[in-house]
């Protein structure tokens, strides 16, 4: 469950960080504010074991918020945000915690739906 | 009860149809109609003020913007019905939905997952474009995403039940349909 509450505080903070720290309207607050409320959004959907996958994209969006101050231009304050929020994204969106049901397989289990059934 | 008849999916030490799995989601959807109604009241103009605790302008803002109005309805008529639907595909259908009737749990997964995609949209484009929040919708996109994850493991159950009917050799199109073919 660590990547489920980082995921949501980190978006949380991604998105009242430019006004807290004054660099709203800027376009590393426009990157902030777009993937702040993409990975709370993902973190909070991924909370359910069903759709716990979910959150792996937000390893490609730490990703993307941690180098961001190298493609776009950022003040000082901005960067520290975007770097540091990045690499605890990427850091603990792998740790999802124990699935505890059972769910018939996942979604292997699902798709396709004209698959031939396997023996056992 | 046989294992033909049991309302556990196979291979699940729970029913995601069951009624103390889907009361909670059709609440939550109850509670998203009512806010995103008033909200949309307010943009009828129902209402001359919106309550907003916390962002000043900000609802007055989001709601009376351009991007709230794109659509012949505005942006929180169109989420009201959208909670709506979501309410009624999660009341229809018993206790074994997920093998007796699976188009409307398919359903049911279709209006729940587009809303919460286009409340993360609508979060985006409030601060980038108008740099403003609006409470009440920043809590409406909250609730469309909470109901996600709990409407997708019956999704999950009825796309296996298919694909069990189809290895079976049976018609998956009749098993969706009216739920032949349940095992």
């Amino acid at each position: 469950m660590i990547a489920q509450v980082v995921g949501i505080v980190v978006g949380v903070a991604l998105m009242a960080a430019p006004a807290v720290l004054g660099y709203a309207g800027s376009t590393a607050s426009d990157v902030q504010r777009t993937i702040g409320p993409t990975a709370a959004g993902l973190a909070l959907i991924a909370v359910w074991q069903a759709t716990r996958s979910v959150r792996l994209p937000n390893i490609v969006l730490g990703v993307v918020l941690a180098v961001s101050p190298i493609v776009v231009d950022h003040q000082a304050d901005a960067a520290a945000v975007a770097v540091v929020a990045g690499l605890v994204l990427v850091a603990a969106t792998p740790f999802a915690g124990r699935e505890r049901r059972r769910l018939g397989g996942g979604w292997r289990a699902a798709w396709p739906l004209h698959a031939e059934r396997s023996s056992g | 009860m046989s294992p033909r008849q049991s309302p556990v999916p196979p291979g699940w030490d729970y029913n995601p149809s069951a009624w103390d799995q889907r009361v909670p989601i059709v609440v939550l959807a109850l509670v998203g109609f009512a806010v995103a109604g008033y909200l949309a009241l307010y943009q009828w103009d129902v209402f001359g003020s919106v309550w907003e605790p916390f962002f000043g302008e900000g609802s007055r803002v989001i709601l009376d913007s351009s991007v709230s109005h794109i659509f012949p309805i505005p942006d929180a008529g169109l989420g009201a019905l959208g909670y709506l639907l979501d309410a009624v595909t999660g009341v229809v259908g018993g206790r074994d939905r997920w093998r007796t009737r699976p188009w409307i749990v398919i359903v049911f997964g279709l209006a729940v997952g587009p809303l919460g995609v286009a409340s993360v949209v609508l979060v985006i484009l409030q601060p980038v474009l108008f740099d403003a929040f609006c409470t009440l919708c920043l809590a409406s996109a909250v609730i469309s995403l909470v109901m996600i994850g709990p409407a997708m493991d019956e999704v999950l159950a009825s796309l296996q039940h298919l694909r069990s009917v189809g290895a079976e050799g049976g018609s998956v199109w009749r098993a969706f349909l009216s739920g032949e073919g349940a095992r």
